[in-house]
C-alpha cells in the first residue's frame, strides 16, 4: 500500500539523519576543556523574546571573560553552556535536561519568561543543581523557598521580583517625580497584573491613587480608546508597562494626539536607544532600569560592552545576566567549591560585589533591591536620545 | 471626543481598506485566499526601515521603491509556487500560509526579532476638536488614492481583460487571452499594494517581522465581510472595520478591537459567505 | 506490511531499557504525544474530509479542562478519561459547522476560532484554592499521574501504548462500517445524500473522534509537563499538524504519525533555534503543496460557486 511504503521510507530516512545527528552531536559538543566548569545558560535566542535573550547571553560572556582573566573559579576557567528556550517552557525544561542530565553543568543560569524558569526550577530541584535566576520576576518562584527549604534552595534570585518592581518604581513616582495620582496602562498579561495589584498596594499608603488602569492585547490595532481615556482623566503620570513594540505604537500616537504627560516605562523596547531617539514624545519619558551610566562599576561595563557588541546595553538583562555569573563565581570562589551544599551557605550569608551595585539575599534566596539597600536600581530618563540617570535624591 | 474617535476610526479604516486592497483583488481574480499577504506587508514596513536608515531616503521616496520590489517578488512568488497549484484552492491556501510563516523567518534573520521604529515623518494638526498625525491623513488620502486608481485601472482594456479574467478564465483563455500572465499580473499588484500599506504605516508603529499578522487577520476580515474583488465595497468594508474597532475598543474594553475583526470573520463566514457588499453569488 | 512494523514497534518498547537519560526520554515522551495529535487532524482530514485550521484547540482545550477538573479536585486518571471526552464534544460543535460551511471558508473558521481561544487563554485571570494566581501566560498548573522525575518510563509506556491503540484504532475504524460512510461522504456528498446518508452529521462524526485523540494528546501533554499554557492553543501548534500531516501523507494515518514522530525526535534532540524548526516546517507545506497539491483538494468548479466578480 503506497501509504505504508512511505511511512516506511519517511522512518528509514528518519534513522538515516538520527545516525547523521548522533555522529554530529557526539563531535560537536565536546568544545569545553575537561577541566572547566560548565555553567549552564538558559535563555531564548529566537522567537519573540530573542533581543531579550540575546543581551542576557551577551552580559554572561561579558561576565565570563571578566571571570577567567581574574583566574576563573578556583583557577579552572568558566565555560558557558548556551541553549535556545525559544521562549516555551517544553523546550526550556528539554534544554534543561540537557544540560544537567548530559553535559553534568556546575550550574544553571536563567531563564527569561517567568513560564520557561518554573519549568526549568523543576529540572534543577531534582538534579539538584543550583539555579541562579537573572530575569523572571514571578513573585511564586522564590516563595518556594520559604515554603520548601529542603527541596528548592537551590534557586536563587539577583533580579527584582514582582513586589519590588512595585517598590523601585513607587518609590520614583512618590518621591521622584513627587505625583499624587497616576495611571497604569499595559499588555493584558498576568505579569502586568500582579505588577498593578503591587505598585497599587505599595503606594495606596503613600496617598498615591491609581486614577485609570488599562489593559490592551498584545496585538492592538488601535491606542485611541486608551489615549482618549487618559486626555479626559489627566493623570501626573502614566506607567507603561509594555516591553514590546506596542509600546512603541502607543507613544507615537500620545505624540500625534499632542500628549505631553510623564510617560514612566519598564523598560524593553523603550529601553532601546534607537528606539528612544526616534519616538518624538512631547513629554518626559523614562525607564526603570538595573543600573546606568553614572556608577563606578556600570561605567566601566557599558563602555566596554560597548566596545564588544557596537551597541550599548539597555541596563536590565545584560546587567543582570552579567551580575548573575559575577555572583555565583564569587561564592563558589569563597566556597573553595563548586558543589551546591558548598555554595548555599555561602550565597545565604555573604555580599557580593556586581555592576548594580552588592548582592546580598534574604530567607527566599531573593535579591535585596529597594531604595537604601545594596541595589537600588536606576531611573533613566532619555533626554535628546540619550539615556540619563534621572537624580532626585 | 467624538470627533476624534471617527476621525480615528476613518483613518485606520482607510488603511484598512488599503491593505486589504490586495487580498481582495486577489480573491477576486483568482479566488484564492493569499495567506502570505502580510508577509508582503511586513516587507514593505522592514524595507522601507533599511531604505531610510541605510540608503538615506526620505519615507516617501521610498514608497515607489519598496512597490517596485513587492510587485517584482509578487511576480516570482506566483510564477513559481502559487500559480502551478492554482486549480487546488485547499492546497494554495496551506502553501501561502506556509509561504508566509517562512517569510516571517527569513525577514527575522535580515532584520533581528527587535522591534524596529523611525521617526515621525510629519506634524501634528488640529482640526474640528480632534488632533490628527498629518502622517495618517497623508496615508488615508494615499489609500483613497490608491484605490481610485486601482478601480480606474480596472476600467482601462488590461483592466477590462482582468476582468473577464475573473469572471470567466475558460472564456477569456477561448479568446486568447494569457491567463496565467494576467493572474501573476494581478498577484504582483496586490503584493505592491501590501507593501505599499506597510510603506505607509511604517512612521506610527514598530516594525518587527511579526508585524503582517494582525493587518492580515484585518484584510481577510475585509474581504470577507466585503466581499470578493468589489473595491468600493473593499474600501467600504475597510472604514466599517475600522471605525467599529476604535468604538468597540473604547466603548466596551480595548481587547475588542482585535476580537472585532475574528469574530467579523466568523459570523460572515457563517451567515453570508459571500460578502455584504452586493448580490449573492449564483450557483450553476 | 505486518513484517516491518512489528520490529519498528519492539524497537520502540525496548528503548527505555537501553536509553536511561531523562533528556532522551523526554523527548520520546513528547514525540508519542505530538504523533498522537498529528493523528487526530489526520483522521479529520483523510477520514472526514476537512481541512481543519485549528486543531490546537483540541489539544489545548483538553489541556485546559485537564488543568479545570485537577483544580475541582478530579483524580488524574479520571481526567485522562473525562477531558479527552470533553474534547470529543467540543469536536463535535466544531464539526456542526460543516453543515454551513466547507473547503478553504471552513479552514479560515477553524483558524480564526483556534486564535480567538488563544487570545482569550493569554487574558484571562482568576485565582485558584490558596490565593494561586491562574491564567495568563503562566497557564493552568496541572498534576500528572505521578512526577515525571519519578515516573518515565511509565510516562513512556502510556503514551507509546495509546498512540499504538490510536493508529490501530483509527486504522480499523476507517476500514468499518462507519468509517466507510464518513469516506463516503468526503468523496461525494451528493451521492451519499442520496444513499441516505447526512453528509453534515457524518462530518461532524468525524471531528468528534479526531478531537478525542488529539485531546488524548492535549491532555497527556498537560499531564506530563505539569502545566497548560497558552501555547497548547496556538496557530503555530495548529500549522503544525497541518505540515505534519502532509509531509507524511494526508490520510494515511501511519505516515503523519511517523513524520510527527520523526521530526519531534530531531527537534528535541539536536534543538535547533526556533527559526530552523519553522523554516523547515514552512519549507515542507510549501515543498508539498506546491508538488503534489491533489492530496488537498477542493474542485475548482465548487470553489466558483461559493464567489463571483462583480
Amino acid at each position: 500500500m503506497k501509504a505504508v511504503r512511505y511511512a516506511k521510507t519517511v522512518t528509514v530516512v528518519f534513522l538515516a539523519l538520527a545516525l547523521l545527528a548522533a555522529l554530529f552531536g557526539l563531535t560537536a559538543c565536546g568544545n569545553a576543556p575537561a577541566s572547566a566548569v560548565k555553567i549552564g545558560v538558559l535563555a531564548p535566542l529566537s522567537g519573540p523574546f530573542a533581543s531579550g535573550g540575546k543581551s542576557m547571553e551577551q552580559g554572561l560572556e561579558m561576565a565570563r571573560d571578566e571571570i577567567n582573566a581574574r583566574g576563573g573559579i578556583s583557577g579552572h576557567p568558566v565555560a558557558l553552556l548556551v541553549e535556545d528556550t525559544q521562549g516555551r517552557p517544553d523546550v526550556a525544561r528539554n534544554a534543561a535536561l540537557k544540560l544537567t542530565g548530559q553535559e553534568h553543568v556546575a550550574a544553571l543560569v536563567g531563564a527569561y519568561l517567568s513560564e520557561e524558569t518554573n519549568a526549568v526550577l523543576q529540572v534543577a530541584v531534582q538534579s539538584k543543581t543550583l539555579l541562579i535566576v537573572p530575569i523572571s520576576a514571578d513573585d511564586a518562584l522564590t516563595q518556594n523557598v520559604a515554603k520548601d527549604y529542603d527541596q528548592y534552595r537551590y534557586l536563587f534570585r539577583v533580579s527584582y521580583d514582582i513586589d519590588q518592581w512595585a517598590a523601585l518604581m513607587g518609590d520614583f513616582i512618590a518621591g521622584g517625580l513627587k505625583d499624587r495620582n497616576y495611571a497604569f496602562v499595559g499588555t493584558n498579561i498576568d505579569w502586568n497584573h500582579a505588577l498593578a495589584a503591587a505598585l497599587a498596594g505599595y503606594l495606596a499608603p503613600k496617598g498615591v491613587a491609581c486614577v485609570y488602569q488599562q489593559y490592551y492585547p498584545l496585538a492592538q490595532p488601535a491606542y485611541d480608546p486608551v489615549l482618549l481615556a487618559l486626555q479626559r482623566v489627566k493623570p501626573q503620570v502614566v506607567v507603561l508597562a509594555d516591553p514590546g513594540g506596542g509600546s512603541v505604537g502607543l507613544v507615537k500616537a500620545a505624540r500625534a494626539q499632542g500628549l505631553v504627560i510623564p510617560l514612566f516605562s519598564v523598560g524593553g523596547a523603550l529601553g532601546t536607544q534607537a528606539v528612544a531617539k526616534s519616538l518624538g514624545y512631547g513629554g518626559p519619558l523614562y525607564f526603570q532600569a538595573a543600573a546606568w551610566r553614572g556608577a563606578a562599576p556600570a561605567d566601566a561595563f557599558f563602555t566596554s560592552y560597548a566596545q564588544k557588541y557596537k551597541s550599548p546595553p539597555v541596563g536590565y538583562s545584560d546587567v543582570l545576566g552579567h551580575d548573575a555569573l559575577t555572583v555565583l563565581a564569587q561564592a563558589m570562589n569563597q566556597a573553595g567549591s563548586t558543589a551546591p551544599d558548598a555554595v548555599i551557605p555561602v550565597l545565604e550569608k555573604g555580599a557580593f560585589g556586581g555592576v548594580a551595585g552588592t548582592y546580598r539575599f534574604d530567607a527566599s534566596h531573593q535579591a535585596r533591591w529597594g531604595t537604601g539597600e545594596g541595589l537600588a536600581g536606576v531611573v533613566v530618563r532619555w533626554v535628546n536620545g540619550q539615556g540619563v540617570a534621572a537624580r532626585w535624591r | 471626543m467624538t470627533a476624534q474617535l471617527l476621525a480615528d476610526g476613518l483613518l485606520t479604516g482607510l488603511i484598512y481598506g488599503l491593505t486589504a486592497l490586495g487580498l481582495a483583488l486577489v480573491f477576486g481574480v483568482m479566488r484564492i485566499f493569499n495567506l502570505a499577504h502580510g508577509a508582503f506587508y511586513a516587507l514593505g514596513g522592514l524595507l522601507t526601515y533599511t531604505l531610510v536608515t541605510r540608503a538615506g531616503l526620505d519615507v516617501w521616496a521610498a514608497l515607489p521603491v519598496v512597490m517596485a520590489a513587492a510587485f517584482a517578488l509578487g511576480l516570482a512568488v506566483e510564477h513559481t509556487l502559487v500559480g502551478p497549484v492554482r486549480g487546488h484552492a485547499i492546497a494554495v491556501t496551506v502553501l501561502t500560509l506556509g509561504l508566509g510563516v517562512g517569510a516571517e523567518q527569513v525577514m527575522q534573520a535580515l532584520w533581528g526579532a527587535a522591534a524596529l521604529s523611525l521617526p515621525p515623518a510629519a506634524p501634528v494638526l488640529a482640526w474640528a476638536g480632534a488632533t490628527l498625525d498629518a502622517a495618517r491623513l497623508a496615508a488615508g488620502a494615499c489609500a483613497l488614492a490608491l484605490a481610485g486608481l486601482t478601480a480606474l485601472g480596472l476600467r482601462t482594456r488590461l483592466g477590462t481583460v482582468v476582468r473577464f479574467t475573473a469572471q470567466d478564465p475558460e472564456g477569456a483563455q477561448l479568446v486568447g487571452i494569457n491567463t496565467d500572465r494576467v493572474q501573476m499580473l494581478v498577484f504582483g499588484a496586490a503584493a505592491a499594494l501590501a507593501g505599499a500599506a506597510g510603506n505607509l504605516t511604517a512612521t506610527w508603529q514598530a516594525l518587527s517581522p511579526a508585524m503582517g499578522r494582525l493587518p492580515l487577520v484585518v484584510s481577510l476580515a475585509v474581504v470577507v465581510v466585503g466581499g470578493p474583488g468589489n473595491i468600493p465595497a473593499t474600501m467600504g468594508a475597510g472604514v466599517f472595520l475600522g471605525v467599529a474597532a476604535v468604538l468597540s475598543g473604547y466603548y466596551l474594553a480595548p481587547g475588542w478591537s482585535y476580537l472585532t475583526p475574528l469574530a467579523a470573520i466568523v459570523v460572515s463566514l457563517l451567515v453570508r459567505p459571500s460578502g455584504w457588499g452586493g448580490a449573492p453569488a449564483r450557483r450553476d | 506490511m505486518r513484517s516491518f512494523w512489528w520490529p519498528v514497534w519492539s524497537i520502540l518498547l525496548l528503548i527505555p531499557a537501553f536509553v536511561h537519560g531523562a533528556f532522551y526520554l523526554n523527548f520520546l515522551i513528547m514525540a508519542h504525544i505530538y504523533a498522537i495529535y498529528v493523528l487526530g487532524w489526520d483522521f479529520v482530514a483523510g477520514v472526514g474530509g476537512e481541512i481543519c485550521g485549528g486543531q490546537a484547540l483540541a489539544f489545548g482545550g483538553a489541556a485546559y479542562l485537564a488543568g479545570f477538573l485537577g483544580l475541582a479536585g478530579m483524580s488524574p486518571p479520571l481526567v485522562l478519561v473525562c477531558a479527552p471526552a470533553a474534547a470529543a464534544v467540543l469536536g463535535l460543535a466544531v464539526g456542526l459547522l460543516g453543515f454551513r460551511l466547507t473547503g478553504v471558508p471552513f479552514l479560515l473558521v477553524t483558524l480564526v476560532l483556534g486564535e480567538a481561544a488563544y487570545e482569550t487563554a493569554l487574558a484571562w485571570a482568576g485565582t485558584g484554592p490558596r490565593g494561586l494566581a491562574l491564567g495568563g501566560e503562566n497557564g493552568l498548573p496541572v498534576p500528572g499521574l505521578a512526577a515525571p522525575e519519578h515516573a518515565w518510563a511509565l510516562y513512556y509506556y502510556l503514551t507509546l501504548v495509546l498512540l499504538a491503540l490510536a493508529v490501530w484504532g483509527l486504522i480499523r475504524f476507517k476500514a468499518s462500517l462507519p468509517g466507510t460512510r464518513m469516506l463516503a461522504v468526503k468523496s461525494d456528498p451528493t451521492a451519499a445524500g442520496a444513499i441516505g446518508l447526512n453528509p453534515g452529521i457524518q462530518r461532524a462524526a468525524a471531528f468528534g473522534l479526531g478531537f478525542l485523540v488529539s485531546g488524548t494528546a492535549g491532555t497527556l501533554y498537560a499531564q506530563f509537563t505539569g502545566a497548560a499554557t497558552p501555547g497548547a492553543l496556538s496557530l503555530e501548534l495548529s500549522f503544525a499538524a497541518v505540515t505534519l500531516s502532509m509531509a507524511g501523507g494526508t490520510g494515511t494515518l501511519v505516515g503523519p504519525a511517523a513524520a510527527a514522530y520523526a521530526l519531534n525526535v530531531l527537534f528535541g534532540w539536536l534543538m535547533w533555534p526556533s527559526y530552523w524548526n519553522a523554516a523547515l516546517y514552512a519549507a515542507v507545506v510549501v515543498a508539498v503543496a506546491r508538488l503534489a497539491p491533489g492530496g488537498l483538494r477542493l474542485s475548482a468548479r465548487r470553489w466558483r460557486q461559493w464567489t463571483c466578480f462583480r
